[in-house]
């Protein structure tokens, strides 16, 4: 019998047991790699939202927090105290476009909505918006609307329409085509109109700035801050601290499952414990052929092995369809709303991975036992019956 | 214990954590509870009986029926000028405490200006 064959009838010689240890190591890899899998897709929603905002640099203002920059990303209310005479200044710097935006809520068939008040066909040129129907508004104060593709879905919107915000009624005068960003989810609106419907005055939330040069991006901020009592950040900058917040969270989830593989490991040491004790007589019978202890260590790492890449491989799948189903739950929180419409999944570096990683967490696992097996004494193993 | 009782009992378990996580899945697949920056902006705009989660943060000085309930996100920023915004519940029942995020069942009146509860459900409290 060769030592494949060896292996694999001994695993498969006590099969409950074969089971509950690899369900130890199932769970252990399958939340893992959930965790890995929502983890990764939040990261790229949130890449995917900071490069469809379209602009170089965001001005916010002063002291804003992370959170204040995700809800930049995410579409949700900031405070509304920036000027238009402070837009205007900006405006005038050389080398830079400013579109001001005003981001608030309504709701269509009782379900909230983002509303942007802005200059919509500035913002149309910087994002690279295209028409599925319809117009933009020609005037800045003019009644009317244009809906993002998802919003005039879900909510029924045909050109026409009209959307009640804020007690007055405004028809749909354009449906945008499908960005694949926020944007596919928002109503838009001329800015003036918004600042009188919202009441806000000539204040906005913030301003998102494209520059003509962006090797010389660092003058543009400086420029910015002598100029006014504003925040500016570039969008690498935002990119980043969002993705620090975001980043922090998902390594604890993951050494949460990490400590679950760990617990699993101990599963397999009781289980090659007591197939160390069980095979004694085996043991000796191997010695008594001329087997050396290093082949006995080998025989039982190999096994423990085994249970580590087979866990793993059933692991990474479970883990990879519960992230798929997981995936919009993820979404329902304020840090995380990125995620919604993503479709997680698993990308291979993750999932090899993962399964290496179980495989080192058996074989340090197996170690100890394989230890014991390979140290017992010839005598004392053939004696056991 | 056989070995196709292990094999049963391993089943059955899986089977269990499967029902559990469509149970799950499915419960939660009901329309979502708004959250407070939801409504703030537009509160007129939401029609018939809702429910909105939020942190009791404030208590109105001239009616203790009525109270204030800011955003869960409000949690997250630290930052001087935090969008605070407390949306004004009135609610006979008891009041929930200060810090407490609670589910308020309710409808808006007074033109969207008041959420007027006829139920609170308190699901933990914050330290605030």
């Amino acid at each position: 019998m060769n030592a494949s064959r060896l292996v694999f009838r001994n695993m498969t010689r006590r099969r409950g047991r074969l089971v509950l240890t690899l369900l130890g190591i199932t769970v252990g890899i399958a939340s893992l790699v959930t965790f890995l899998s929502l983890g990764a897709s939040l990261q790229r929603e949130i890449r995917r939202e900071a490069h469809a905002l379209g602009a170089d640099l965001v001005v916010a203002p002063k002291g804003s927090c992370a959170y204040e920059q995700v809800s930049i990303l995410t579409g949700d209310q900031l405070p509304v105290t920036i000027t238009m005479d402070e837009v205007r200044t900006i405006a005038s710097l050389p080398g830079l476009t400013a579109v001001p935006l005003l981001t608030e809520k309504t709701a269509v068939r009782n379900r909230p909505v983002p509303v942007v008040g802005t200059d919509l066909a500035l913002l149309s040129r910087l994002k690279g918006w295209r028409l599925a129907q319809g117009r933009l508004p020609d005037l800045p104060d003019q009644p009317g609307l244009v809906a993002g593709s998802a919003a005039a879905e879900d909510g029924g919107l045909g050109l026409g329409d009209t959307v009640t915000i804020r007690g007055q009624a405004l028809p749909v005068l354009g449906i945008l085509a499908e960005t694949r960003s926020r944007d596919d989810t928002g109503l838009f609106l001329p800015l003036e109109l918004a600042q009188e419907l919202f009441g806000v005055g000539d204040r906005v939330s913030f301003v998102a700035v494209q520059v003509d040069d962006v090797s010389r991006t660092g003058d543009y901020v400086l420029a910015i801050r002598e100029a006014t009592a504003l925040g500016v950040v570039s969008d690498e900058q935002m990119l980043q601290s969002v993705l620090s917040v975001v980043g922090t969270v998902s390594f604890t989830v993951q050494l949460i499952a990490a400590v679950a593989v760990l617990a699993a490991a101990f599963g397999i040491v009781n289980t090659m414990l007591t197939a160390t004790y069980e095979r004694r007589r085996e043991i000796g019978i191997l010695q008594a052929l001329g087997a050396r202890r290093g082949t006995i260590f080998r025989l039982f790492l190999v096994e423990s092995g085994c249970y580590g890449v087979l866990g793993g491989f059933i692991g990474v799948a479970t883990g990879a369809l519960a992230s798929l189903f997981l995936a919009p739950y993820v979404g329902q929180n304020a840090f995380t709303a990125f995620v919604k419409g993503s479709a997680g999944g698993l990308d291979p570096a993750t999932a090899a991975g993962s399964i290496l990683f179980s495989l080192a967490v058996a074989l340090v696992a197996g170690t100890y036992p394989a230890w014991k097996a390979a140290g017992l004494a010839p005598v004392e193993a053939i004696r056991y019956e | 214990m056989k070995k196709k009782h292990l094999l049963a009992l391993a089943g059955a378990a899986l089977a269990v954590v499967a029902v559990a996580a469509i149970a799950a899945v499915n419960l939660k697949s009901g329309p979502l509870p708004l959250q407070v920056n939801d409504v703030r902006s537009d509160p007129a705009a939401f029609q018939g009986t809702l429910t909105v989660v939020g942190i009791m943060a404030a208590v109105s000085p001239t009616d203790p029926a009525i109270f204030g309930v800011m955003d869960k996100s409000e949690l997250l920023c630290n930052s001087p000028n935090c969008n605070k915004f407390y949306l004004p519940v009135r609610y006979e029942g008891p009041r929930p405490a200060h810090g407490d995020e609670v589910e308020v069942t309710g409808t808006f009146t007074h033109g969207g200006r008041l959420l007027t509860a006829t139920a609170v459900k308190t699901l933990r409290n914050h330290k605030i």
